[in-house]
């Protein structure tokens, strides 16, 4: 009876689970055929071959050869750091102050915040260029993340996830004598570290992925990031698809295993998780 | 007396070294161009010669772009912010485009008269594209001259030749074309679908234009019209195949080995070229044309522009001048590491331009070019020239699939006019 039962709710789950492997299968197939890609020479690519090749050795050299490839990851990974550090500080910060300090002008306010959600990118683009140009900020680190560092979705993640947060415990320490910065230090950090995680993961992703901006004030060729040295590879006459899919490998490693480390604490500071 | 030597000596090296970056400057150029394989290594071959030949200190900053469009993006960010000062001395710059920024922030650029460069070594339709209100603001790299590639073995196989193709009609072609396909089974025409250029350059080649007055001139071209007709009737007849997208052309038809012949702008030849078993099969020559006779027409290129950013326009006219502008030592560099074409006439007459190439059945392809670019008739250019040619592309895919071409020439004009705010 209880084998009947049982093999009655499989049935019911057949469809569910081919929907699912076709959707894992759509999923995970570009990366395959990205690390395929990369191990074939470009006509072999070009004509679909899908099987794994002997052009490894050939198209990392190619790669090394033709680009500053160790520049361009030590830019990213220098900028998208730097980013990522300084946006969670700062919407971190945003999102206690507006939850855990609550009042009705802060609330218009966050209302104001939330309406340049609705702004594009591409709007602000040539005030934001004039304004870094005219600073001096252009092919630097800070011309790179000052834009983003404060950005409203953070803020509003943090400020939704603080609801969370135990107020009493604010309450107790204040009692002991902790001044505020402390309760954000040595409170409000350690408790809400899910969210943390998550926002990092996501402003790093972000950071590192970032396109338009980067080709906008990284001028030089010292200055460029990963996306943009593959970009450059990625357009002319004749393109080598082996080395180009090598770059795209070495591009998407580093948030990959970011993603992975951080892969429980995303899933829960994405969920609201306070621990 | 000792320490006031010491001092002065010390006055003298901070002199020396706070003098030191000013003194660079006045060698050195930057250069936005994009193309890692195509326009960079003719700029490194450019930047050679100018320092072996001419100055020794020069030093040329070539700052990569991913392509074209991203100088486009600089030229119209600086413009409307009024801030030229982070653009490059120097600009490679697409033909099509170029009279529109120059009218649209005339500020951001630099004729280059007075440079020591004998235009009249050019070919006259290349720089039609860069002489604006009779000045000359551009020098030419490459050279965007259309060939029409045929596999010379295929053709024996419908018991053709490539010289039965050289001043062909398009009508001789078409019977060709079905005789090539019922022999081998491969289309004797193929094109991006998505950015269709085969009515321009066959425009081109009859001497016409799909602009008069800088108008549309859609509906009222018999020209046009004919041109394409012959289009349809290929695509209807399974001689052309229109790819879906740039990939599907470049990777699946002509990589792919279904074509049995190509035309399009000279760039396409390192496309073709990467198939090495195709080594010896192919051959190039001119265009056909509706009443016969070799037809003559460009795609794509693009050429220098010096822009007001720039600190020492004498060193970058004299740049130039004295590389692209007319040496034979950059062109052959050019043309061996990145396979750039020149288009002055004189360079292309080197041992270099001159050499069979085995690939193309030890024809001198390159000399053959540079002859033809001589050739191109100079029709009338506009601005819109990408927007009228997806209109007229969707036109074409509409007409083979069965819609009227009249109609559907009377809907590009009023869009196309539309948009250009008639």
């Amino acid at each position: 009876m209880t084998k009947k039962k049982v093999s009655g709710t499989q049935k019911r789950l057949i469809p569910a689970y081919i929907f699912l492997i076709i959707m894992a299968f759509l999923s995970v197939f570009p990366f395959y055929w990205m690390i395929s890609a990369a191990t074939n020479e470009t006509l072999a690519v070009a004509r679909g071959k899908l099987t794994f090749g002997t052009y490894t050795i050939e198209n990392y050299k190619n790669l090394l050869a033709q680009t500053d490839l160790w520049g361009a990851m030590k830019n990213s990974f220098v900028y998208a750091t730097a980013q990522t550090i300084m946006a969670i500080l700062v919407c971190s910060l945003a999102g206690f102050g507006f939850e855990l300090y609550h009042d009705k002008a802060k609330d218009r306010l966050f209302g104001i915040l939330l309406l340049a959600m609705m702004i594009p990118g591409v709007a602000t683009m040539i005030p934001l260029f004039k304004m870094i140009s005219k600073a001096g900020l252009l092919n630097t680190v800070w011309g790179f993340m000052l834009p983003a560092v404060s950005t409203p979705f953070l803020i509003m993640m943090f400020r939704q996830n603080s609801r969370n947060f135990p107020t009493e415990i604010m309450e107790a320490a204040r009692i002991d004598g902790q001044s505020e910065p402390g309760i954000f230090f040595r409170m409000y950090f350690p408790i809400m570290r899910s969210t943390y995680a998550a926002a990092a993961v996501i402003t790093f992703m972000n950071a590192w992925n970032s396109y338009m901006w980067p080709r906008i004030v990284m001028t030089r060729n010292q200055a460029q990031t990963m996306p943009m040295l593959i970009a450059n590879l990625s357009n002319g006459y004749k393109v080598d698809y082996g080395m180009l899919m090598m770059g795209v490998l070495f591009c998407s490693v580093p948030t990959m295993v970011i993603f992975f480390v951080l892969q429980k604490q995303f899933a829960e500071g994405v969920a609201g998780a306070v621990k | 007396m000792k320490k006031s030597l010491v001092a002065m000596a010390l006055i003298g090296a901070a002199a020396v070294v706070m003098a030191m970056p000013a003194m660079a400057e006045e060698h050195k150029l930057s250069v936005y161009a994009w193309d890692p394989n195509f326009n960079i290594p003719a700029l490194e071959g450019a930047a050679a010669d100018y320092k072996e030949n001419v100055d020794p200190d020069f030093e040329l900053e070539i700052l990569t772009q991913s392509g074209s469009s991203d100088v486009e993006t600089a030229v119209t960010l600086a413009g409307n912010a009024g801030d030229y000062s982070e653009l490059p001395d120097i600009v490679l710059f697409q033909d099509h485009y170029i009279q529109n920024f120059v009218a649209t922030y005339p500020d951001a650029w630099v004729a280059i008269e007075g440079a020591d460069i004998d235009w009249s070594d050019f070919g006259e339709e290349k720089l039609s594209y860069s002489i604006i209100d009779g000045q000359h603001y551009g020098v030419p790299v490459d050279n965007g001259t259309a060939i029409f590639a045929y596999r010379v073995d295929l053709l024996e196989e419908a018991g053709y030749t490539i010289d039965d193709m050289t001043g062909c009609t398009w009508e001789k072609f078409i019977e060709v074309g079905e005789a090539v396909k019922e022999a081998t089974g491969k289309y004797l025409l193929c094109m991006d679908g998505s950015g269709n250029d085969l009515m321009y350059m066959m425009m081109q080649a009859e001497g016409g234009s799909q602009w008069k007055d800088g108008e549309p001139y859609i509906t009222e071209n018999e020209t046009l019209k004919k041109v394409m007709e012959v289009i349809i009737e290929m695509g209807q007849k399974d001689i052309l195949y229109l790819g879906n997208d740039w990939t599907d052309y470049t990777n699946n038809t002509i990589q792919g080995d279904m074509v049995a012949g190509v035309m399009n702008g000279n760039w396409i030849i390192p496309t073709i070229a990467s198939v090495p078993e195709n080594s010896g099969k192919w051959e190039l020559t001119s265009l056909p044309t509706l009443e016969g006779g070799e037809g003559y027409a460009a795609n794509g290129g693009s050429s220098l522009y010096i822009t007001s950013n720039c600190d020492n326009v004498d060193l970058a006219k004299d740049f130039l001048a004295k590389t692209f502008g007319g040496s034979k030592q950059t062109y052959d560099y050019a043309l061996t590491n990145g396979g750039v074409i020149t288009c002055c006439l004189s360079a292309g007459e080197s041992e270099v331009y001159g050499e069979g190439i085995e690939f193309w059945n030890n024809q001198p392809i390159y000399a053959d070019i540079v002859a033809m670019s001589g050739k191109v008739p100079i029709i009338e250019q506009n601005d819109y020239h990408y927007q009228l040619r997806t209109l007229l592309g969707a036109a074409v895919v509409n007409c083979i699939n069965g819609s009227d071409l009249d109609s559907e020439l009377a809907g590009a004009e009023e869009q196309i006019r539309f948009q250009m705010g008639l």
